[in-house]
């Protein structure tokens, strides 16, 4: 990612000497890089920025705790990775998996040009059926397009258990999409 | 419960080794290809999100003095303070070190409930700074989880980022006593525990936080004013 301006390492500097101001610069930089990352989470563009908000607050009461300022990016996207967690196991999501999704509104599924949003919302679905390490596998491998050691350098976990998850994602997630007419 | 919770070292021998002879195959190339339009379309926030996070940023830097002090940006707790103690002094401390662990592990025996997940105090222990090397106070807090039966106990919360893998709990001598010694920063923080890989367990014995979805954590604040303070 190109950044002009302050680098992270700047930035993080003036907000822990008491430039609170400087800390929106952060925000700025980096409200959208890990936007999709919690909406494909969450199913939800609502929860995912609430679950985003809370990952900056966050960010910013530790910020102290940053050894690598330089890589404030990759520091955060660890920080929304565990919020996303926290918020699937506080709202208990596998109970609302099978509430029909037509009370989810429009504007929470937004389909990309030439998709109609029907197809986008089975997608949705289908991701939202995965288990959440499955999902957060296969999101980080196939959506945010990341190499097996960044996502376990992220995430914690072994390449090898990542390779598992990514492989059982997909041969859900066909078994899924193959019950719905295209 | 959520499979979060579940990480590599849960499965089976035999599925460890199938992923070390994983490879993408042409069905999952398919799929991929199929849903890729949506998964990987780009997705912004709302024009009012900076706006939305910097306030709420700003009261915490309002109410809270702690981000404002002048300090490095390696961590609060390398700022160098002169500390001089005498050897008898350095003794006396690691005596009552073991005294304030013991009152701990005492007052485990005598907590008692009716839920099965019996629960004791969590010890605030705020040390001032070895000998050896001039740092600024270190505060410890003891957590301490009474469950019988389980297998694993780790602790999550805002000071680890509320990762499960970061702060597992130990087995004390005592049957069903799960420990940790955590630093943690000055403030009010907020955390839980997580028994067997899949319980979410606030501690009884700490004030309680209930979120929107009835989901319960545990506060502790952790200052000069809560220090050697047992619950």
């Amino acid at each position: 990612m190109s950044v002009t301006g302050p680098s992270d390492l700047q930035l993080v500097a003036s907000v822990v000497n008491g430039d609170v101001d400087a800390f929106s610069v952060l925000v700025e930089r980096y409200r959208n890089l890990h936007f999709r990352y919690a909406v494909r989470m969450l199913g939800d563009h609502a929860d995912a920025e609430d679950v985003l908000q809370s990952a900056f607050v966050r960010a910013y009461r530790n910020l102290r705790q940053c050894k690598e300022a330089e890589r404030f990016g990759a520091w955060l996207y660890r920080i929304v990775i565990n919020e996303c967690r926290t918020f699937e196991a506080r709202r208990g999501r596998r109970q609302r998996r099978f509430v029909s999704y037509h009370a989810v509104e429009p504007a929470a599924l937004a389909a990309p040009n030439g998709m109609d949003e029907g197809t986008a919302e089975e997608i949705q679905r289908a991701l939202d059926l995965l288990p959440v390490d499955q999902r957060e596998a296969f999101v980080l491998k196939h959506v945010e397009d990341l190499s097996y050691e960044q996502m376990s350098d992220l995430t914690g976990v072994g390449v090898s258990a990542l390779k598992m998850r990514v492989k059982r994602a997909c041969e859900r997630l066909r078994s899924i999409l193959e019950e719905v007419p295209r | 419960m959520n499979d979060f919770l579940n990480d590599s070292r849960n499965e089976p021998e035999d599925e460890m080794s199938m992923s070390n002879n994983w490879s993408e195959t042409a069905d999952d190339r398919a799929l991929i290809e199929r849903i890729s339009a949506y998964v990987r379309a780009p997705e912004k926030v709302g024009e009012d999100f900076a706006a939305r996070a910097m306030e709420r940023i700003r009261v915490i830097a309002t109410e809270s003095s702690q981000l404002t002090e002048p300090a490095p940006v390696q961590g609060w707790w390398t700022r160098p303070r002169i500390l001089t103690l005498s050897p008898l002094v350095g003794l006396a401390m690691a005596a009552s070190i073991g005294a304030v662990v013991a009152l701990g592990t005492l007052a485990v025996a005598r907590l008692t409930d009716a839920n099965g997940a019996k629960v004791a105090a969590n010890t605030t222990v705020s040390l001032p700074a070895p000998i050896s090397r001039a740092v600024d106070t270190v505060h410890i807090v003891r957590f301490v989880l009474m469950v019988p039966g389980a297998k694993n106990v780790s602790l999550v919360g805002d000071f680890n980022a509320w990762e499960k893998g970061a702060t597992a709990l130990e087995q004390t001598g005592r049957e069903g006593v799960w420990a940790a010694s955590v630093v943690v920063p000055p403030g009010r923080h907020e955390y839980a525990f997580i028994v067997d890989g899949n319980r979410w367990v606030a501690d009884p014995a700490a004030p309680v936080k209930t979120d929107e979805y009835n989901v319960e954590s545990s506060i502790v604040s952790v200052g000069s004013e809560a220090s050697h303070s047992i619950e």
